[in-house]
């Protein structure tokens, strides 16, 4: 795991309140009630399954979105079920929605191009267009879970991660959105953490009533490793 | 109203040519650079028309499309970019006819045309050291870039951001966007009532973004300001807008909010008007919901410049403040009949507006992403 120190110091004013993950170890989320299991990464049919735990109505076509788009969808509606056993997707919110990771991207672009060479460069096939962008996973994710904050995708070339808390952090501080959720996007699945206002420095963190249990769980699959990375450099876990 | 952050110098190449001026000049004589695309003349798409570069503001010395129109634009720029300032990088695609080349040669290296290489590259052609990071939010990519260069300038992450927005007119996103059927076979008419459709355009487009304090210290000359800004999302469908104009009424709210700013003080307004049917009635549900009946004349840019994507936001806005400098508002290029809904708003001819001192800048993409910015 790794312990490098964040550059991006100044994210004081959220605290986090849940994380939730779907990745090749295992899909869970923590929040203050603990640790919740839905069980093993699926195989392709069993996202029909999960699809159905996640969502009273699933999102059309989600059986042919991309691993990415259905799994930030997947995290997005945890994050939210965890803040709120109450939520409904169908209710907007002003909720703010970031997102990090050019990996499905980059596997989508190949794919939609090598597609329409194999076609004959005639015709392109534009529900593979839409996945292109860096955006598309959240925006099926804003879509499913009914998210119209802030939103938009950013990577930057040191600490991607600790510089998209950043970005959250600001808009937090503005007032901007009610909570953000903080996604980190790749080929294999997503993981994230839904951040709310705080109110002092000391709350950095400390909705995560068990931290350790996130890291053990999450440190198994290094995607992560940077979110885990700006954890551990903060205050006691 | 409090300036937030300060536009101090750009550079840009879009198919007018090199340059602000000349993208204003053309835009105020209402001439469209919409013209027959001749590279994809084999394929099979709906339309053949789009805004390329001038062969003569290329440095075709470069791998990748663009980087030739790019570099031309950060060379400009180079010699008044402080070191210390951070980098955003605003693309939809980036090189992507590098990934093209790699796909029509049958290799399997998914990585040609990384974003991220072309990040570190315009990083080091500036000569700069500090952070620098890839934003994306579909056709909203360079507007969100300007809001987050105000968010850090504003927090005092940063005193300075050059701000870069570039996209090209590719094979990639021609079949992609002929698929969807958004492209009009014809020159687009935004704001028509017989709107088709967009066309595409590159354009390549750099700004630098300081504090009103490092603006001061320097003595720059101020060429805009950011007032405000906001970012909202329809959360309905992944191509088409809202219908009511929902999120882009909440962006534009948030904006005027923390211009604090009344709709009454915004006095013209670019908005992204790309000539399809959809977004373009979007827009005027939108604006109608928040100035009424009292609505600011309104302008598009892009029968003009064509639909520049991830560059657009970045262009829109700069083209805004010259207006503002100008106290003029160009025609809307493509404009033959005026949608009854824009009755009254949008021009066939440029005009004065001698009291103009604060604008609206507009910008929706796929999956329903908004984002506003008031300058002044």
């Amino acid at each position: 795991m790794r312990q490098e120190r964040s550059i991006y110091p100044e994210c004081r004013n959220w605290r986090a309140t849940a994380a939730a993950w779907v990745g090749p170890t295992e899909i869970a989320s923590l929040s203050r009630d603990g640790v919740r299991r839905l069980g093993k990464f699926p195989a392709n049919g069993d996202w029909h399954r999960l699809s159905q735990v996640w969502f009273a109505r699933p999102p059309r076509y989600f059986g042919r979105f991309p691993t990415a788009a259905k799994a930030a969808c997947g995290v997005a509606c945890m994050l939210m079920q965890d803040a709120d056993p109450q939520w409904k997707p169908e209710l907007k919110s002003e909720i703010g929605l970031l997102g990090v990771g050019l990996e499905p991207t980059r596997e989508v672009n190949f794919e939609y191009f090598r597609d329409y060479v194999a076609a004959g460069r005639s015709l392109a096939r534009g529900n593979l267009f839409v996945y292109t962008l860096p955006t598309a996973a959240l925006a099926e994710a804003s879509i499913a879970c009914g998210l119209a904050g802030p939103s938009w995708f950013m990577q930057a070339e040191r600490q991607p991660f600790a510089a998209l808390l950043q970005a959250a952090g600001q808009e937090l501080r503005s007032g901007r959105a009610q909570a953000i959720l903080a996604l980190w996007l790749s080929t294999a699945g997503a993981a994230g953490v839904r951040l709310d206002r705080g109110q002092r420095d000391s709350e950095d963190v400390a909705g995560i009533v068990e931290p350790k249990a996130l890291l053990e769980a999450a440190a198994e699959w290094s995607e992560i490793d940077e979110m885990i990375g700006y954890f551990t450099t903060r205050k006691p876990l | 109203m409090k300036a937030r952050a300060n536009i101090v110098e750009n550079a840009m190449t879009t198919a007018y040519g090199s340059g602000l001026q000349a993208c204003w000049r053309e835009l105020l004589a209402g001439h469209s650079a919409v013209a027959e695309e001749t590279r994809f003349a084999e394929r099979d798409f709906i339309s053949r028309l789009a805004a390329s570069a001038p062969r003569q503001t290329l440095d075709c010395r470069q791998n990748s499309r663009l980087k030739s129109i790019l570099a031309p634009v950060l060379d400009r720029l180079r010699p008044r970019i402080p070191t210390d300032a951070a980098v955003l990088l605003a693309t939809t695609v980036g090189e992507i006819d590098l990934l093209e080349t790699e796909v029509l040669r049958d290799t399997a290296d998914r990585t040609a045309g990384d974003p991220m290489r072309l990040l570190t590259w315009v990083r080091e052609r500036v000569g700069l050291h500090g952070s620098a990071g890839l934003v994306s939010a579909a056709c909203a990519s360079s507007s969100l870039a300007l809001a987050r260069a105000a968010a850090m300038v504003e927090s005092g992450q940063v005193e300075a951001v050059l701000a870069v927005g570039c996209d090209t007119v590719s094979e990639f996103t021609f079949a992609g966007f002929s698929a969807l059927q958004a492209l009009s076979p014809n020159h687009a008419r935004p704001f028509d009532r017989e709107r088709d459709g967009l066309n595409l355009g590159e354009a390549a487009v750099a700004t630098l973004v300081v504090s009103p304090q490092r603006a001061r210290r320097e003595s720059r000359q101020i060429l805009g300001s950011i007032l405000g800004y906001g970012i909202a999302g329809d959360a309905n469908h992944m191509t088409g807008p809202a219908r009511d104009g929902e999120g882009l009424r909440r962006a534009t709210l948030a904006a005027l909010h923390m211009a604090e700013a009344s709709p009454e003080q915004i006095d013209l307004i670019c908005a992204h008007g790309t000539g399809t049917l959809y977004n373009d009635a979007m827009e005027l549900q939108a604006f109608r919901r928040i100035f009424g009946s009292d609505s600011p004349p309104l302008f598009s840019v892009k029968g003009g410049t064509g639909h520049t994507l991830g560059a657009a936001g970045l262009l829109e806005a700069l083209v805004t403040a010259q207006a503002l400098r100008e106290k003029a508002i160009p025609p809307t290029v493509g404009l033959q009949e005026t949608m009854p809904e824009a009755a009254g708003l949008v021009r066939l001819k440029a005009d004065e507006l001698p009291r103009a001192e604060c604008a609206i800048s507009t910008n929706s993409g796929f999956g329903g992403i908004n984002c506003a910015l008031v300058l002044g």
